[in-house]
């Protein structure tokens, strides 16, 4: 989508030493990433199942059912005062 | 300069391949924790019944397309931004526009709402963050601040407080900005296309993810000096729309290739894939619900789907909109979802329990 014209791909075009520098920095950055600690897919399948479970949705309805007309705030319900209205 | 330019090139390719073998090995490991996913996990969780949206009101006051909109933490106001050269903010209970700022630039590509709500900020086409002030004495039509360093489109912007605030751009950087002074606080260089969206992790302002051309989504702790922690590498086209979790630990891409993926920060991989081989529209935007079980994406062809993030079926579709959607976002409080058009309109939607829906307008 990004069909705007940018200048930022001119900076290190045309200078192989800049591009050198460049790549070994990507290089150091995927060996920290071959290092890093992980947890198994299963645990974080599982961790989010456990949020989605735990935290109210009002979108979802056939889990946490309808939102209280009372606490809608796009719908306040007029308080019932009795016989004398304000106007 | 001791290197000849050939033993430079050399050098270069060298390092390239090395860094092709390291990617290999960082993929193996990945597999072997690589258990299930997260389709199957979910299999025993009930599926959601098709969700039916219906459109609550259409805020009408821009002219021309739309290119974004923010949601206040105040779960009232958001703000949008046409290229019709207006920032409105809009007051969501009522439909009524609280302000109406014009833009220097008609190009405007991005806009945020502070998490205070005191500022809202927009930028585009001419490379600048400007910050406005909806508090002043004068009202925001002239602006607090303007943030200029970028030297491509500024693609989105997001605050961290009414100090600070985060700009993604076409110049393939992200930038950290100190509002007050207008200065550059950190530079984040590492996309190698430009950079489309920036989202803030929700349980810690000092991380945050970005999306780019480059196909990569990066996960970046601002107090690394600049330097991505993790890299996630399975688009097959531009990303151009990412979002947190709810939980800060996951988050969600939406991509040119179709797709929308989910992507965990400490399984350091993707967990689920939302999309079907038919399915081909580039995602221009994505949003959790409040529980994160759905994930709101708005289509190039002018549909907005409702994915079940767990067991990764489509459970609701929104059709209302005459052009592509640029933009949406789900409220705070959960309840409800504004979706922004370059039909101009930006229409406020709000779930209706099936029974409800049968003697509904007939919208769908």
């Amino acid at each position: 989508m990004a069909n705007f014209g940018s200048a930022g791909g001119v900076r290190d075009r045309g200078n192989p030493e800049l591009k050198l520098q460049r790549m070994r920095q990507v290089r150091d950055q995927v060996l920290e990433e071959l290092n890093r600690d992980r947890v198994p897919t299963s645990e974080s399948c599982a961790r989010i199942i456990q949020y989605t479970r735990n935290t109210k949705d009002y979108m979802v309805p056939s889990v946490w059912g309808e939102l209280d007309k009372r606490e809608d705030p796009y719908n306040p319900v007029v308080k019932d005062s009795g016989c004398c209205v304000i106007m | 300069m001791g290197l000849q330019p050939d033993d430079l090139l050399e050098k270069v390719q060298a390092t390239r391949e090395e860094i092709t073998q390291l990617k290999e090995k960082v993929d193996t490991r990945r597999e072997q924790l690589h258990d299930t996913d997260l389709r199957r996990e979910a299999a025993s969780v009930d599926p959601i019944p098709r969700l039916h949206l219906r459109v609550r009101q259409t805020l009408k006051g821009h002219i021309d397309k739309i290119s974004a909109m923010h949601w206040s933490t105040n779960r009232r106001n958001l703000v949008s931004a046409s290229q019709d050269g207006k920032l409105i903010v809009w007051d969501a209970y009522t439909g009524n526009k609280v302000h109406a700022i014009p833009l220097r630039s008609t190009w405007v590509m991005s806009c945020a709402y502070s998490p205070s709500g005191n500022l809202v900020a927009s930028g585009g086409l001419e490379n600048v963050c400007s910050i406005y002030s909806l508090n002043s004495r004068d009202g925001p039509s002239r602006t607090t601040r303007e943030l200029s360093a970028h030297v491509g489109y500024i693609s989105c912007c997001r605050f961290l407080s009414d100090q600070r605030i985060l700009t993604a751009s076409g110049d393939k950087t992200c930038i950290l900005w100190d509002i007050p002074s207008g200065n550059q606080v950190q530079e984040f260089t590492e996309h190698l296309g430009d950079v489309m969206s920036v989202d803030i992790c929700p349980t810690n302002s000092n991380v945050f993810v970005s999306g780019a051309c480059d196909t990569f989504a990066k996960v970046w702790d601002m107090r690394e000096g600049g330097k991505s922690s993790q890299t996630f590498r399975t688009h097959k086209k531009d990303i151009n729309a990412v979002q947190f979790f709810p939980d800060g630990r996951a988050f969600a891409t939406g991509s040119d290739d179709g797709t929308c993926r989910i992507y965990d920060l400490r399984a350091d991989r993707e967990l689920i894939v939302l999309g079907s081989p038919s399915l081909d529209a580039s995602v221009t935007s994505v949003a959790f619900s409040q529980s994160g079980r759905l994930l709101f994406a708005g289509y190039e062809d002018n549909e907005c789907r409702i994915w079940d993030v767990l067991r990764g079926d489509k459970v609701g579709s929104l059709t209302n909109h005459q052009n592509r959607i640029s933009c949406l976002g789900m409220s705070n409080d959960g309840i409800s979802l504004c979706t922004g058009s370059w039909d101009a309109t930006v229409c406020q939607f709000r779930l209706f329990v099936s029974k409800l829906v049968m003697t509904a307008n007939g919208v769908f």
